[in-house]
């Protein structure tokens, strides 16, 4: 529907003047233009870099090494100053974080321009460690936007994992110390990374990566939580119950930590969501055994679990994400029991009539919950 | 006011700098390390996924392979990889597993228990020729299904 015509309905219903109609009309009118221009000229600058990237792939044989490295450690340097000179302008705030942007993920390329060049044979995780860190400093003290800053948190969270369980997958062979740090980092890392979003003077100097990092760490903890079901279809062998249990009463005393220095409700019911989680995710490791309704009840209770958190939180669209979890999971338990039924004719009428029974019971008690935290 | 501009220029100049350093580093090593030549053997299982570059096993144990004096085997590296143009990778790759046929050697100089490849020679040639040859080799006639003990 266009913007004419939408404007004219939301007139006729009394909802705008005809004088906020002509001046909506007017803006729009200015700002497709304004959009016409800046898309072509981006469209136009595209196709320059590509060409140019073209055109270095397919000579990238016959440049000499030297070459590579110095024209890549230039535009690197070039794109430091630039943000060092920008760096106190407002009026350049948005080339700033650009810049920045640019040279956060050059400075990555160089390194595996090095490893490539140099034929030094490291492993991913070596490469993308001395890349994090070595650009931490700089992103945390000059990001400015939202962008940049979420992608840097999005980074930490998902990076620290990565180089944990790698480095630990290619130091041992002993399945008992890869499951130990797999479960280990599956639930420190998410209460770490929102225990570092919860410091003062974080999230009081770089609030959108503070909040950022408490975000993704309670998402961390409750997907894990989640995949620490499939534990229960007997795939792997669990090894470690007591080390397992014993995780879990660290995690028992770091919420009685953590809810003492976060007296706020909001923080407790995010350290109740992040606990609650990792608990879940010490469990096929406490009782592993093997037992597909012992894995639905598991992911079905602490999605309740959690859904009842965030509806004391008033989160009610994380309340709206539980209740499709779960009515997905039902879903696949029906699957799970009646799956070969599903081959008829019968069985697939049923599945149909159950799945919509199940999105419409969903739906009842999300606007439910909704009308209670209103 | 001083420091914490100090501050933000060290934050923006450490990974330009650390960087510069190191391939500086790397580039003398590579002009003025000893360099050994190591015979290599396939690397199994191999990893088609990544592409881009071959995949081998140093073969310390044969008689050609030289290494530094008063190392032991423990502290030198198995395997190694060598990145290589778009398509060169797998060319390699199924050269070197073809086994005894042709002999793979590596001219390498070592960083700890890391080892840095300077070239890649088979059948004491460039991988360039060698491999330009193993494309323009005369390819197998068709195998025709009607023909008992034509295998597929």
């Amino acid at each position: 529907m266009s913007v004419h015509t939408k404007l004219q309905k939301w007139l006729e219903a009394g909802l705008i003047t005809a004088d906020q109609r002509a001046r909506i009309l007017e803006h729009e009118k200015n700002y497709s233009g304004h959009r016409w221009r800046l898309g072509l000229t981006g469209a136009g600058l595209i196709s320059i870099l590509l060409g140019i990237a073209l055109f270095i792939a397919s000579n990238w044989q016959v440049i000499p090494w030297q070459a590579k490295t110095g024209v890549h450690f230039a535009v690197n340097a070039g794109l430091a100053c630039l943000i060092w000179r920008w760096h106190h302008d407002p009026a350049r705030d948005h080339h700033r974080e650009i810049a920045l942007g640019a040279l956060w993920g050059l400075t990555l390329t160089f390194i595996a321009l090095m490893g490539q060049v140099f034929q030094l044979g490291g492993h991913a995780y070596e490469a993308l460690r001395l890349w994090f860190w070595l650009t931490t400093p700089m992103i945390l003290l000059f990001a400015q936007s939202r962008g940049i800053a979420r992608l840097w948190a999005i980074a930490f969270v998902f990076y620290v994992p990565y180089d944990i369980i790698s480095w630990t997958m290619d130091h041992t062979s002993n399945p008992a110390a890869k499951q130990t740090v797999c479960l280990a980092t599956a639930i420190l890392v998410p209460l770490g990374a929102w225990a570092i979003g919860a410091v003062p003077r974080i999230s009081v100097n770089r609030p959108t990566i503070a909040r950022m990092l408490q975000r993704l760490g309670m998402m961390l903890a409750f997907v894990t939580g989640l995949a620490a079901s499939v534990g229960y279809y007997g795939r792997d062998t669990f090894e470690i119950p007591m080390v397992a249990g014993l995780l879990a009463l660290v995690v028992v005393l770091m919420r009685s930590v953590l809810r003492k220095w976060h007296p706020s409700t909001d923080d407790r019911g995010d350290i109740d969501v992040l606990c609650v989680s990792a608990l879940f995710a010490c469990l096929p490791f406490i009782l592993p055994v093997k037992s597909d309704v012992i894995a639905a009840a598991h992911f079905i209770t602490l999605c309740l679990l959690t859904g009842a958190l965030f509806q004391q939180q008033g989160k009610s669209r994380l309340v709206s994400m539980v209740i499709a979890l779960i009515t997905l999971r039902l879903f696949i338990v029906f699957i799970e029991l009646f799956g070969t039924m599903a081959q008829s004719s019968i069985g697939l009428i049923v599945a149909g009539l159950i799945l919509m029974g199940l999105v419409r019971a969903g739906r009842y008690l999300d606007t439910a919950l909704k009308a209670r935290l209103k | 006011m001083t420091r914490t501009r100090t501050l933000y220029l060290a934050a923006l100049l450490l990974p330009l700098l650390f960087l510069g350093v190191q391939c500086a580093y790397l580039a003398y090593l590579r002009a003025t390390a000893t360099v050994y030549t190591v015979v290599l053997k396939a690397y199994d299982p191999r990893d088609y996924v990544y592409g881009r570059f071959m995949q081998f096993r140093y073969d310390w144990d044969d008689p050609q392979s030289q290494k530094p004096q008063d190392t032991k085997k423990e502290d030198l590296p198995e395997t190694g990889r060598f990145y290589l143009p778009e398509n060169a990778a797998l060319d390699l790759q199924e050269m070197l597993r073809q086994g005894n046929k042709r002999r793979f050697t590596a001219s390498v100089s070592f960083m700890g228990k890391k080892a840095m490849i300077h070239a890649l020679q088979i059948d004491g040639r460039s991988w360039q020729d060698a491999r330009a040859e193993w494309l323009a080799r005369p390819m197998p006639a068709p195998c025709d299904a009607n023909v008992p003990g034509c295998a597929h």
